[in-house]
């Protein structure tokens, strides 16, 4: 047997690309996301994805990923830590929001993140800014 | 426990093995699962195959393979399995002796003796008895049926099919004998992109590259979200090498007349 630990497991999650909600399993084996099937038992797909959908492991270790904020300085995109970028975000939202009012400003959200989070941001965008301007990347 | 499961874990306990691809019951449904022997407790929740749906487990465990080329992996191979264990056996991913497969028989195939078993898709029983549909192929008609029709129809009955297709490509990424570092199919001086449907050369050289090689287990066509009789499809380039070289994939002991270069296992 190999000197590692043997590790595969298949964890059934749903598809973060869009709306519809596709069932799928992960596929990881030793620790590291190496690909993804459909699920059939998933009432949606009953088996079946689309070619996003057999791509929906591909962005997690991809080297194009973004891992810091990045922020637009005269020299281009610049690394950034969390604190400098949100304030950054506040102080310009507040701006803009007390120059050219609440609806100036348009919220997208993303299929990626959770109902939960989904929530959490139309919340801030209705309640926090003010504004109806809210879409998401997964209209259909 | 089943008697399934104590003969994996008698197997783990030997030595025989050190992992398990099968299923398992998690969450009210049917997984595929890597058994392993330092848990052996999780064998109680071992399906047995003939209920659940199938996965291609082999694929699974040329990734397994590939990162741990010293482990023994026993595999819970209905027939479809084995062929196509035997088939990557033949195409040089995997040694003979590195798996063990434990059969549970259960295969309407055409490639297998025991075609009277339709115990997963028993509407194949009825293959052939609905008839042509007005367009299409449709899913359930024969190979038969099919080349009694004058060629100029058959083509356009398959172009109205491949009509459907949404290039997902999930007939080649489910396709256990699918093994290649490259594919033609990604191929934009063989296959235009930026169009749906895709390119009939699409289907013409998957079908042209599953001769000879598919193992005719039908995942293909339960994956295709647009329903296109790929296993006939299929079936039909198979049998084209059958008449040529009497050759039938997935069959013991016969060797492949057809050879692929630069496929060897990266072990």
């Amino acid at each position: 047997m190999s000197e590692s630990i043997m590790k595969f497991s298949l964890v059934p999650t749903i598809c973060p690309y869009c709306g519809c909600g596709c069932g799928i399993l992960l596929e990881v084996l030793d620790g590291r996301l190496i690909g993804t099937f459909p699920l059939k038992s998933a009432p949606v797909n009953e088996g079946k994805l689309c070619l996003k959908g057999y791509g929906a492991h591909e962005f997690v270790n991809s080297p194009q990923r973004l891992t810091h904020p990045l922020i637009k300085r005269k020299a281009g995109l610049e690394e950034a830590t969390w604190d400098e970028a949100l304030d950054r975000i506040v102080a310009r939202l507040r701006q803009i929001r007390e120059k050219y009012g609440p609806d100036s400003i348009a919220f997208f959200a993303s299929a990626k993140c959770t109902n939960e989070e989904n929530y959490l941001f139309q919340k801030f965008c209705r309640a926090a800014i003010g504004t109806n301007n809210i879409d998401h990347c997964a209209r259909l | 426990m089943l008697g399934l499961a104590k003969l994996i874990h008698s197997l783990f306990q030997t030595g025989e093995i050190n992992g398990f691809l099968g299923y398992k019951e998690a969450n009210g449904q049917a997984l595929p699962f890597f058994f392993t022997e330092d848990q052996p407790q999780g064998l109680a929740s071992l399906l047995n195959s003939k209920l659940v749906p199938r996965y291609p487990l082999e694929k699974f465990l040329l990734e397994i393979c590939r990162a741990h080329p010293e482990a023994k992996i026993g595999l819970l191979a209905r027939d479809c399995d084995a062929r196509a264990l035997t088939e990557l056996v033949k195409l040089n991913q995997l040694q003979p002796g590195e798996v063990f497969p434990i059969a549970v028989p259960c295969c309407p195939s055409d490639l297998h003796g025991c075609s009277a078993c339709s115990h997963l898709d028993p509407r194949s029983r009825k293959g052939g008895e609905l008839g042509l549909p007005e367009k299409g192929v449709g899913k359930f008609t024969t190979l038969e049926q099919l080349e009694k029709l004058e060629l100029a129809e058959r083509f356009r009955r398959w172009q109205e099919e491949f009509a459907k297709c949404i290039k997902c490509y999930g007939c080649r990424n489910v396709c256990p004998v699918y093994v290649c570092r490259e594919c033609s199919l990604e191929d934009e001086h063989l296959i235009p992109t930026g169009q749906l449907p895709p390119d009939l050369s699409f289907h013409l050289i998957r079908a042209v590259h599953m001769a000879g090689f598919c193992i005719d287990c039908g995942l293909c066509e339960e994956a295709c979200p647009a329903e296109i009789p790929l296993r006939l499809l299929y079936r039909g380039a198979n049998r084209i090498v059958e008449r040529l070289f009497g050759y039938k994939p997935g069959a013991e002991g016969e060797s492949s007349p057809f050879r692929k270069t630069g496929l060897a296992n990266v072990k």
